[in-house]
């Protein structure tokens, strides 16, 4: 039932798969593209900015400040005070739906997810 | 090489025959979205290409692209110049690389070249020539999942029959 299947075949089958996989998870992570960044203070916005521009600036934080930093349409804490700078350690966020949080000083920093110019263009 | 003989013609309008008659039938099966098809059609012009060879391949897909186009009414029409990009492409595609290394691939694969090429061509015409946004990337997917499927299926089937037609010495 099954036709014979050459080397190449099969090389060109896996190779497909894998491009198929591929392509969701590349278009599943652009499908929640962010492109603003949301600073919360304890619940209070303090900060919104477009995850486009380059731009560094403060946020005052329960504890004392934290430097933020939007570069290259990724977002980062770069400075914090807090002890266990696990908000420095999450490292650079681009993804719609992003949170990077500093609990000693209440800041979260999110990336919201794109909004009519996103998912909304498909056509048949 | 350039003339045909009557027998050879005859063949070839029975195989286009086929693949008019695939595509229109397929054009009622009914698909979450509009352009996800198998491309049961390719199944001739996939034989045609294992039988005789890339001219003959081509000429049976565009008269099924041409006749098919008439019967379901889209002809001129911006979904005729799509299947024509797809089936040009994916069809210099499937010669090309059967030509440049030959018994590499077998039908599966040759089909499965097919169907990729086709649906990359028409994905790259409406990025470039109808939509223009990149939203269209979010289709890519789930294009190439219906490529690899019906790539497969489209091979399987051209596989099953072509000892058949082979047996029957159909002229080359």
């Amino acid at each position: 039932m099954i036709p014979t299947l050459t080397i190449g075949d099969k090389v060109l089958l896996a190779l497909l798969v894998c491009l198929v996989a591929g392509s969701f998870l590349a278009v599943g992570s652009f499908a929640i593209e962010g492109n603003t960044v949301l600073v919360q203070v304890d619940g209070r916005t303090v900060h919104k900015a477009s995850l486009l521009e380059n731009r560094i600036f403060p946020v005052s934080g329960a504890e004392g400040a934290l430097t933020i930093e939007i570069r290259e349409g990724r977002v980062a804490v770069t400075e914090a005070k807090c002890p266990n700078h696990v908000c420095i350690r999450t490292g650079w966020r681009s993804r719609g739906g992003d949170i990077i949080v500093c609990v000693p000083n209440k800041v979260v920093v999110r990336i919201l997810a794109a909004d009519k110019a996103g998912v909304r263009a498909i056509t048949g | 090489m350039s003339a045909w003989t009557t027998r050879q013609i005859t063949t070839l309008g029975l195989f286009s025959a086929v693949g008019i008659s695939l595509f229109v039938v397929e054009s009622f099966i009914p698909m979450p979205l509009p352009f996800l098809k198998i491309g049961l059609a390719n199944v001739s012009s996939l034989l045609a290409l294992m039988l005789f060879g890339m001219r003959e391949m081509m000429l049976v897909m565009s008269v099924r692209v041409i006749v098919g186009s008439m019967l379901t009414g889209s002809l001129f029409g911006p979904g005729f110049l799509l299947a024509m990009a797809g089936g040009v492409g994916s069809a210099l595609a499937m010669g090309g690389v059967k030509k440049a290394i030959p018994n590499v691939f077998g039908v599966v694969g040759i089909s499965l070249i097919g169907s990729v090429t086709h649906v990359t061509v028409q994905f790259l015409f409406v990025l470039f020539f109808y939509v223009r946004t990149p939203a269209v990337f979010f289709l890519l997917p789930l294009l190439l999942t219906s490529a690899l499927v019906g790539g497969v299926i489209v091979g399987w089937i051209a596989a099953r029959l072509l000892p058949i037609l082979k047996s029957m010495k159909i002229p080359r």
